[in-house]
């Protein structure tokens, strides 16, 4: 019945057979678990962004709700505490895990020729996951949050000649306010999400094209 | 290769799927075990009076040390120069391996790398 199903549907859409390749494709039997590295960030990018859904139900992005709305999460919602606590930890671990990757790439020398352009993307999704971490750190609104805002964007306008219109780009305004708050926010949801999907589709589309590279 | 060994050939699905799936689930018990232990309180309200001395995630601390030591006008330097020229040469790292003893070379760059952000985040943590 489910297949009939399935047949009904795929008979209209079309997808099995171009899955078929990818799924079925063979895979080199001296692969170590050194290879799950890159894998397991990739979970926890995928976790962080089920959880990340979640807390947008209830979190309000602006200068007089944020505060309370996190507050909220963390205190009334059911289960909220667990899902914002996940959501942070996913965050780190996706970190460590990319560093990991990073290192074990590096070891098999597999940013080598025909992979330079795959090495460059990981690169440029590590760049964008600090980012994602930083926009999130001000999230919670709170008095961590803000001063270590206030500090980060501080070392934009350190920049020499456009330092102080970067300071108002990063900011929305000469100091950490609630422009700030929406536009880290927007970041945060938006902009380095998206930016970190599509690296990883380029990733991942590589490294099928490439194939794994032989073991250390 | 054989004929009957290029039948046992391992394909995606399903051999690799169910590790891959068992890996997953070891990095959700590893995060249920963190997030669980660990959850984050909620922080104080924000009190523009009473400036506060914050600490950002740990992945930044080790910029967070480098600044100290570009006081003044250099200061970008520890902000931008320094930042930027390692991600830069990150990302450069395949054509750093280029000829003879580019793998020598590009180790010296990945080590130095990997080196100076974890001896600064041991000076910050040191230093507090």
């Amino acid at each position: 019945m489910i297949s009939r199903v399935i047949e009904w549907m795929d008979e209209r859409f079309g997808i099995v057979s171009i899955h078929r390749r990818i799924l079925r494709r063979p895979m080199p039997e001296d692969i170590s678990y050194g290879y799950c590295l890159g894998g397991m960030a990739f979970t926890f990018f995928l976790i962080l962004a089920v959880t990340g859904m979640m807390l947008s139900l209830y979190y309000v992005p602006s200068e007089t709700e944020a505060y309370r709305s996190v507050q909220k999460i963390t205190e009334e919602v059911p289960l909220g505490w667990l899902v914002r606590s996940m959501h942070k930890w996913s965050a780190s671990l996706f970190i460590i895990f990319i560093l990991l990757h990073t290192l074990r790439v590096f070891i098999a020398k597999a940013y080598r020729k025909p992979r330079e352009l795959n090495w460059m993307v990981g690169v440029f999704v590590l760049v964008l996951a600090m980012g994602s971490g930083f926009t999130g750190y001000l999230l919670p609104w709170d008095q961590r949050a803000y001063w270590a805002t206030e500090v980060g964007t501080s070392m934009a306008g350190t920049v020499p000649f456009i330092g102080e219109y970067l300071l108002h780009l990063v900011r929305g305004g000469p100091e950490v306010n609630g422009n700030t708050l929406v536009r880290f926010y927007s970041l945060h949801m938006l902009y380095i999400p998206l930016s970190i999907s599509a690296g990883l589709w380029m990733h991942f589309h590589m490294v099928r094209r490439q194939g794994v590279s032989k073991r250390l | 290769m054989s004929a009957e060994r290029k039948n046992e050939q391992k394909t995606f699905y399903p051999h690799f799927v169910a590790e891959i799936a068992a890996a997953a689930l070891l990095c959700l018990q590893l995060l249920l075990v963190l997030a669980l232990l660990f959850a984050p309180d909620t922080g104080r309200q924000i009190d523009l009076s009473r400036q506060f001395q914050p600490r950002p995630e740990w992945y930044f601390l080790w910029l967070f040390e480098l600044v100290k030591y570009f006081p003044g006008k250099s200061i970008f330097i520890g902000t931008l120069v320094v930042p930027a020229l390692s991600v830069l040469l990150l990302a450069l790292m395949p054509f750093i391996d280029q000829g003879s003893s580019g793998r020598k070379k590009a180790s010296v760059v990945f080590y130095v790398l990997a080196v100076m952000p974890i001896l600064l985040t041991a000076m910050y943590l040191l230093s507090r």
